[in-house]
């Protein structure tokens, strides 16, 4: 389903008020004009809407916003015990067009591309039992 | 060199908004030390004139001699160190009552630069402070209030570094949250039915140290666990026990 936010009330109010970030809607920043951009979140069969959204100039800028809060939320995945690997953003612009996905994979592609160094093989067995066996 | 304070001149100085700030300075002076008549006296005419400032000024730049403190009166302000890449760690926020640029160590300067987020209404403390300083015997509520004050920001920054050191994202924002919230109700200027929190997601991530869309995304999540409500600049927390229990540290 398309959601075209600038028809919300809170889409709106926002616009009438001039205000941008934690309340807010498009505006401009250092004279720059903003636009908004809703970062939906998928988690394996799970979906929630962005219904706030964030300010960005550009979409470039919105997917570099994308990628910075996928490797923030990176480590907090790791420590629930989540799999990134199952997460994404569904990024779309205040009509609902879809402007791009970004899976927490990319992340790691990422890295691989630049990285000339071969990926260390896991050891036989876990590290606990290579750790008994040594001693 | 332009003078640091520089502002607007309130010409309305019996306005609501500037009684209310005053009355967020008493309340505030008086949370950290009872004051005494004395006290109470050359606070009402100790005050500087107030001075408005547009959001993004910059009210004591970095280095600076931390020799022009003042109180706010309305609008909020905030400390930030900004690396030469432009990235922002924000270090402490500043509201209606709270002192900025105050050491009692001359002559300090300033670590970071301090900053308008909003539009911001000052009045100036040097001269109150100087004259309760020369005679502390006659004043010994405010001089154990500035005590307090330098007591809490020292607090207040430890509280930044665990918070942004070693909480998960929904406990620093809840942290953030509730420390405001208690800090306007001492003010007087929040309740129950919640307060106003004009930050923008931006000026959120640099004091939390996230990015701007992990801010949004810790915001909306709690909203759908029925943590918070927002609305136009307003925040309501609906589980102040959970609000109360993300402050780590006594106050």
């Amino acid at each position: 389903m398309v959601i075209d936010r600038s028809q919300t009330r809170l889409g709106f109010l926002a616009h009438w008020y001039g205000l941008s970030g934690l309340f807010g809607g498009a505006g401009r920043k250092g004279g720059v004009p903003m636009s908004r951009f809703y970062f939906n979140f998928r988690q394996g069969a799970s979906f929630s809407v962005d219904d706030e959204g964030c300010e960005f100039p550009s979409v470039e800028e919105a997917y570099l916003g994308a990628v910075a809060a996928a490797q923030d939320m990176w480590r907090e995945l790791l420590i629930r015990r989540e799999d990134p690997f199952a997460c994404a953003f569904e990024v779309t612009d205040i009509k609902g067009r879809e402007l791009f996905t970004l899976p927490f994979s990319e992340l790691l592609e990422a890295c691989r591309d630049h990285s000339a160094a071969p990926i260390p093989k896991p050891l036989a067995g876990n590290a606990t039992s290579s750790r008994v066996d040594k001693r | 060199m332009r003078s640091p304070a520089r502002g607007r001149k309130v010409t309305d100085r019996g306005s609501p908004r500037i009684e209310e700030g005053k009355a967020a300075v008493l309340r505030h002076l008086e949370s950290f030390a009872r004051l005494f008549d004395t006290d109470r006296e050359i606070l009402v005419g100790g005050l500087g004139p107030p001075v408005s400032h547009l959001a993004g000024h910059e009210l004591i730049p970095v280095d600076a001699l931390l020799d022009t403190p003042m109180f706010i009166l309305s609008g909020w302000a905030c400390r930030a160190f900004s690396l030469p890449d432009g990235r922002r760690q924000i270090l402490d926020f500043y509201i209606a009552g709270d002192l900025v640029g105050y050491s009692s160590r001359p002559p300090s300067r300033a670590k970071a630069s301090y900053l308008c987020l909003t539009n911001t209404i000052c009045a100036g403390a040097s001269e109150l402070i100087a004259r309760t300083h020369d005679q502390p015997q006659r004043y010994p509520g405010l001089t154990a209030a500035w005590r307090g004050i330098e007591d809490e920001i020292e607090r207040r920054l430890i509280d930044q570094i665990v918070c942004t050191g070693r909480m998960l994202a929904h406990e620093r924002m809840m942290h953030l949250i509730g420390d405001i919230s208690r800090r306007l109700k001492r003010a007087g200027m929040g309740s129950n039915d919640g307060f106003v929190m004009p930050l923008t997601q931006e000026a959120l991530g640099d004091a939390l140290g996230l990015s701007t869309v992990h801010v949004n995304r810790v915001l909306q999540q709690m909203r759908r666990e029925r943590i918070i409500r927002t609305a136009l600049g307003r925040v309501e927390i609906l589980n102040p026990q959970l609000a109360e229990d993300a402050i780590t540290t006594p106050h």
